[in-house]
């Protein structure tokens, strides 16, 4: 296990490493640089701004003194376009409040989604199982800048202690949440249905209910373990999309996180914190994925022996 | 059969869960129950006020700061040698200057100082100023806003290096004596002086965090922060809030009315209003054209619209064929009905443009075609045909570029549809993203551009000096030798009214050869809650926040 | 009886086609989405849908009428037919790129699982390394990047086969849109399929294959791909309303269709900014959208339990 556990470490650095370097040279692709303002700089003002930043070395000194500034400061830069704001500064204050959405949504959606899933495989193909996989699919297919605001007319605007969007009260985080939440539900519950169908018509659940076990054993502890495998995975990558990537939600409901960063620091070319902001993601991804692989292995001991690397 | 038995015992499991999960959600309500005032309320009980600033501010620090949502804050920490008005934008108030007197000309001014103190206590001098304006424009600091300063005699030339900073018509004469010296007559100079990158920087402040050149110096976080307007910076939360709390040094800390101000950043129009109905903010930014039917209707009290130093209008690329043609540019204005883009796009908050310069500080060009559609429709016809192209006949297909802005685009659309309509021409939409726009605009890789300028400062120059040829903000690759020599007469002209008449001059040669479509005056539509006093509608939208009341008894702005 | 008829060649496809067929919500769903394939391809030809990009100023907002069933947009244009054109598009890129996706994803995880040791860790550190990159970053460098050799291939198509550049413009400046979507799109599912694939090969009956001395592309087709098909087929139908939505996930980002043209995406992003106002421009899409993707969604259950071998002798 431990071994196991060391090697993925070893490859997750890789897979950062070469994100970087992947990130690093496609955002100095993208047309326009970080000091664009609305109105046009002259000449010598662009000159000197790209002197003090060091822009105007080849694009491989660059990233030479980008690591050398990671490994020898841990000084993941300036910020480029809000001047005079550390990168770590920006993501330590914008992490937290996204860890807490994630994990809350999260919450929500494995809450909702897995029973719900389960509860439609077992009684496949009757009301239950059309009503659970009609609200997943409206879950799915209604987008999140629809329900965002639709919540917020409805439920903000109206229930006392929720609010529209904003981020000063605890409540606040209630609504963003529950979209969020409520999105991953439906395809947690599309998931979990698809697996547990799967198990539920396999050849050891069909002795097991010759041999007479009772059905909520045969579904808890029979069946949920391989009829989870397709939800786990989808989980892990799920989380980290989360944390980095719920833009849309957090533009709606003014929500101080990741997300708004990532998508304005692409869109204003804020080199440095486009990197540290990738940095971040990597690492969350190889997190969780590291335990997407473990929770595989621990439901499904057959992996064990083919070292499920 | 046996599905089903399974079935039963499944659902008393749920059964019993579902109360629980009703009950903790109750509970969860209940907490939040205990204070049932909106957060606009509660802040109104504390004394501050909250208010919707369109976007996280790029900088606090006057010499890095750019966009307009940092000018408000700014001008809030930092107070320059005048201050604005409240209800008049033509009125200047002294600020750190008690005092000033020029010369006949204009040319050289002398600014008296009040005695004044930092936040931190030490005093205000007129060394700092000239810290300041050196800064700004310093060679190696890379003031991405230095041209504003240009008008000071020399900036330029040190700007770019090739003079000392001695020659710069900047002078400390003791520690409370500022003299100016400007590269010609500026009449205008005190409205100029309104703008953030006139404000002074407190020195031993910023040689304390790293020196004058350190770009990037943490003197202006909060902590950090010395300044001498009528606030002090308190916390900075991005994307979340940022906060100002009252300066008890500053020099009239009696006359201001909040205890402290929060802006909010919220870039989306439609998330803004909507909180602003849930009472989360006493002023809001922006209301978008889409919502203002409902806004109008929801809280006919808190809505306002005021006119805005803004005009909106396409550039032509004229270095482009067929746009190089001015008769092919002047058949694309005529063609467009700029009433309807007005009541039907912007739904009404906006004035149809009928020349570039938004009217305002006793200036306005009087355009002599009258608005017939019909006649206009038909000269465009005929000018199109003269240029080769009867009927829209082998015209090429241009491009407009907009920003991805909803508005722009749906004007685009709009205006897409009246060309092909009178002149049957097709022209396509390129919404760009904002930074891919910006270069593009500035690289000159466009055929049209949909744009916008809004004025730093209330005089005409402000919207006419764009179009000196070669000038940074042109970029239409158009230049005529008469306009250039009107707006250098302007420049050279020390009385107030002769230098309005050279600008008119000005712009009236450049509309003829139309590089640019002007379409409307955009005006502002906000909310404001009924709490809120003091605030008048202003030209420039520099509302001095100071003088702006949130009343702490009134009743609850939200429609909950 | 049903052994008789696996003698006489009744092969998985043939089983999957019959219980396919007498699977009612399945073949309703299958009805519904080919009408609405012809009414989004075939009846805007006819003259009785009006233009959708003509604007009429004086009749915007109008209610629901004979001549706008749907009512009118912003611009007064034609909502219905605002619709139908937005559901060519918006089905366009749903198929294509689901089918882009469905190729690399299937043959990529299968791969990976089944050879597994080193190579299978080598491609599963690249998907994670592409999942990683943050998909923004990637469209926006895509869409700038693929922009001039698409336009250029508009000109080119137009000059050669004398369409009007308005009928070729909006699908080919989606060119940059397939390639982008289905390019990030395959990733989950090669995870999945390597998950699958990994739990399938550890099975007795692969063991048996394998020892009675097959080849190995013969047990990856024959023996695992089948068995895979039932996940594969399930998260591909969440897959096409996933693309589609990233389509218009774009378009609140300002990426996407270009104006005037709209998809079902883009215009139900316009109707839920105009929701406290003109409700109904949000909700004629999202019920053309939301009834597609249910009929997919049904449709793919269908094919699931027709192509799940096991199901046979539980639905007789």
């Amino acid at each position: 296990m431990f071994r196991l556990l060391f090697k993925r470490l070893g490859q997750g650095a890789l897979v950062i490493l070469v994100l970087q370097t992947i990130t690093f040279f496609l955002v100095r692709l993208l047309p326009g640089n970080p000091f664009l303002g609305e109105r046009k700089l002259p000449e010598h003002v662009m000159a000197q701004l790209n002197a003090l930043y060091g822009l105007d070395q080849g694009a491989f000194v660059q990233y030479l003194n980008y690591w050398k500034s990671i490994i020898c400061h841990g000084d993941f830069g300036p910020s480029l376009v809000r001047e005079g704001v550390q990168v770590a500064d920006i993501i330590a204050q914008a992490f937290p409040v996204s860890l807490w959405l994630g994990v809350l949504g999260m919450g929500i959606a494995i809450v909702l989604g897995i029973p719900a899933g389960m509860l439609a495989a077992y009684w496949r193909n009757r009301w239950p199982d059309a009503l659970f996989m009609l609200l997943a699919m409206a879950g799915i297919c209604i987008p999140a800048f629809v329900i965002a605001p639709l919540f917020g007319l409805t439920l903000g605007l109206h229930v006392p202690g929720l609010s529209v969007a904003g981020w000063d009260d605890p409540l606040c985080a209630v609504l963003p949440a529950l979209t969020l939440g409520l999105i991953n539900a439906a395809y947690i519950a599309r998931l979990t249905r698809g697996g547990m169908v799967e198990v539920l018509s396999a050849d050891f659940i069909r002795t097991a209910w010759a041999k007479g076990v009772r059905p909520l054993r045969l579904l808890f502890v029979h069946a949920l373990r391989s009829g989870l495998l397709p939800a786990v995975s989808y989980l892990g990558p799920a989380f980290a999309a989360l944390i980095t990537g719920a833009f849309v939600v957090e533009t709606c409901f003014q929500v101080p996180g990741m997300g708004l960063h990532f998508v304005n620091a692409t869109t204003d070319r804020d080199y440095f914190l486009i990197q540290g902001l990738v940095f971040c993601y990597g690492v969350l991804i190889v997190i969780a994925n590291l335990v997407v692989d473990l929770v595989l292995v621990a439901l499904n001991p057959r992996l064990r022996s083919q070292g499920a690397a | 059969m046996a599905l089903a038995r399974a079935g039963s015992c499944v659902r008393i499991v749920r059964v019993k869960l579902l109360p629980a999960i009703c009950l903790s959600v109750c509970a969860l309500l209940l907490a939040g129950c205990g204070d049932s005032r909106s957060s606009a309320e509660k802040a109104a009980a504390q004394g501050v006020l909250i208010v919707g600033n369109n976007q996280e501010p790029m900088s606090l620090d006057p010499h890095k700061a750019t966009a307009v949502a940092d000018g408000k804050i700014i001008s809030t920490l930092l107070e320059g040698l005048v201050r604005p008005d409240a209800q008049d934008a033509t009125r200047i108030l002294p600020g750190m200057a008690e005092r000033w007197e020029h010369d006949a000309s204009a040319t050289r001014w002398i600014f008296h100082l009040r005695h004044a103190l930092w936040s931190d206590g030490k005093a205000v001098t007129a060394h700092d100023f000239e810290y300041a304006y050196k800064r700004l424009l310093h060679p190696q600091f890379g003031g991405k806003y230095a041209e504003m300063l240009y008008p000071l005699r020399n900036a330029e030339a040190y700007n770019r290096g090739q003079l000392p900073w001695e020659q710069v018509g900047v002078r400390a004469l003791n520690e409370h004596t500022l003299e100016l010296e400007l590269s010609g007559p500026t009449p205008h100079l005190l409205h100029m002086l309104l703008h953030f990158t006139w404000s002074p920087v407190p020195a031993h402040a910023v040689e304390a965090h790293g020196g004058m050149l350190d770009r990037r110096s943490l003197w202006s976080r909060a902590g950090n922060w010395v300044g001498n307007g009528a606030y002090v910076l308190e916390s900075h939360h991005f994307n979340d809030y940022l906060s100002v709390t009252a300066n008890p040094r500053y020099w009239r800390a009696g006359e201001v009315c909040n205890r402290g101000i929060r802006f909010l950043p919220i870039v989306n129009g439609y998330t803004e209003t909507r909180m602003f109905m849930d009472g989360k903010l006493h002023i809001s930014n922006n209301v978008p054209p889409e919502l203002l039917s409902v806004a109008r209707q929801k809280c006919p009290e808190s809505y306002c619209q005021d006119p805005y130093y803004c005009t909106i209008f396409y550039r032509l690329n004229t270095s482009r064929p067929p746009l190089d043609d001015v008769r092919v540019r002047r058949a694309l204005s005529l063609a467009i009905d700029r009433n309807s883009l007005v009541r039907d796009v912007v739904r009404g908050a906006g004035r149809p443009a009928a020349s570039f310069t938004p009217p305002g500080a006793g200036y306005s060009v009087e355009v002599p075609a009258a608005w017939n559609r019909r006649v206009q429709a038909e000269q465009a016809r005929r000018l199109l045909a003269e240029a080769g192209y009867p009927e829209g006949r082998g015209f090429p297909t241009l491009e407009i570029m907009t920003t991805s802005r909803d508005v722009q685009r749906v004007m685009a659309e709009t205006i897409q549809a009246m060309w092909l309509k009178e002149l049957g021409i097709h022209v396509e939409i390129r919404a760009c993203e904002w930074t891919a726009y910006k270069a593009a605009q500035q690289n000159g890789e466009y055929d049209i551009s949909s744009s916008s300028w809004s004025g730093d400062f209330l005089d005409p120059a402000t919207f006419v000096e764009l179009w000196r040829s070669g000038g940074g903000n042109n970029c239409t690759g158009w230049g005529s030798a008469e306009c250039d020599a009107a707006l250098a007469a302007a420049r050279n002209c020390g009385s107030a009214e002769e230098r309005r008449a050279h600008l008119c001059r000005a712009e009236l040669s450049m509309l003829e050869a139309q590089p640019v479509i002007p379409l409307y005056w955009s005006e502002r539509t906000y909310l404001k809650s009924p709490t809120v006093s003091g605030w008048y509608p202003l030209l420039l939208d520099n509302h001095p926040l100071d003088a702006v009341k949130v009343n702490r008894e009134t009743c609850n702005p939200s429609i909950k | 009886m049903k052994t008789i008829r696996f003698e006489q060649g009744s092969s998985l496809w043939k089983d999957a086609r019959r219980r396919l067929i007498r699977n009612r919500a399945a073949m309703a769903s299958l009805i519904f989405l080919l009408l609405m394939a012809f009414a989004c391809f075939v009846l805007p030809l006819f003259p009785c849908i009006a233009n959708p990009n003509a604007t009429n100023l004086a009749a915007i907002g109008a209610d629901c009428s004979w001549a706008h069933p749907f009512g009118t947009d912003q611009l007064g244009r034609d909502l219905l037919a605002r619709v139908l054109y937005g559901g060519r598009i918006s089905l366009l890129v749903g198929v294509v790129a689901t089918v882009v996706a469905f190729v690399i994803g299937l043959s990529y995880g299968l791969v990976s699982g089944y050879v597994g040791g080193r190579t299978d860790a080598l491609m599963m550190r690249t998907v994670d390394v592409l999942f990683a990159l943050p998909f923004i970053v990637l469209v926006i460098v895509f869409s700038l990047s693929i922009e001039t050799p698409s336009r250029e291939l508009t000109s080119w198509v137009v000059e050669n086969t004398g369409w009007s550049r308005e009928s070729v413009a909006p699908i080919l400046g989606l060119v940059p849109l397939f390639i982008a979507i289905g390019a990030l799109g395959w990733l989950t599912l090669a995870r999945i399929v390597r998950t699958q694939t990994l739990e399938i090969k550890a099975q007795e009956y692969v063991l048996a294959a394998r020892s009675l001395g097959l080849g190995h592309l013969r047990i990856l087709f024959c023996h695992i791909a089948p068995n895979l098909l039932g996940t594969v087929v399930v998260y591909t139908t969440l897959a096409v309303p996933g693309i589609m939505l990233t389509e218009s996930t774009l378009s609140f980002i300002g990426l996407g269709v270009r104006a005037p043209n709209s998809s079902w995406g883009t215009l139900i992003k316009e109707g839920a900014d105009r929701m406290e106002a003109t409700p109904e421009l949000l909700f004629f899409p999202a019920l053309f959208f939301c009834l597609t993707l249910l009929a997919l969604n049904f449709l793919g259950d269908g094919l699931r339990d027709a192509l799940d071998p096991k199901s046979g002798g539980r639905d007789s």
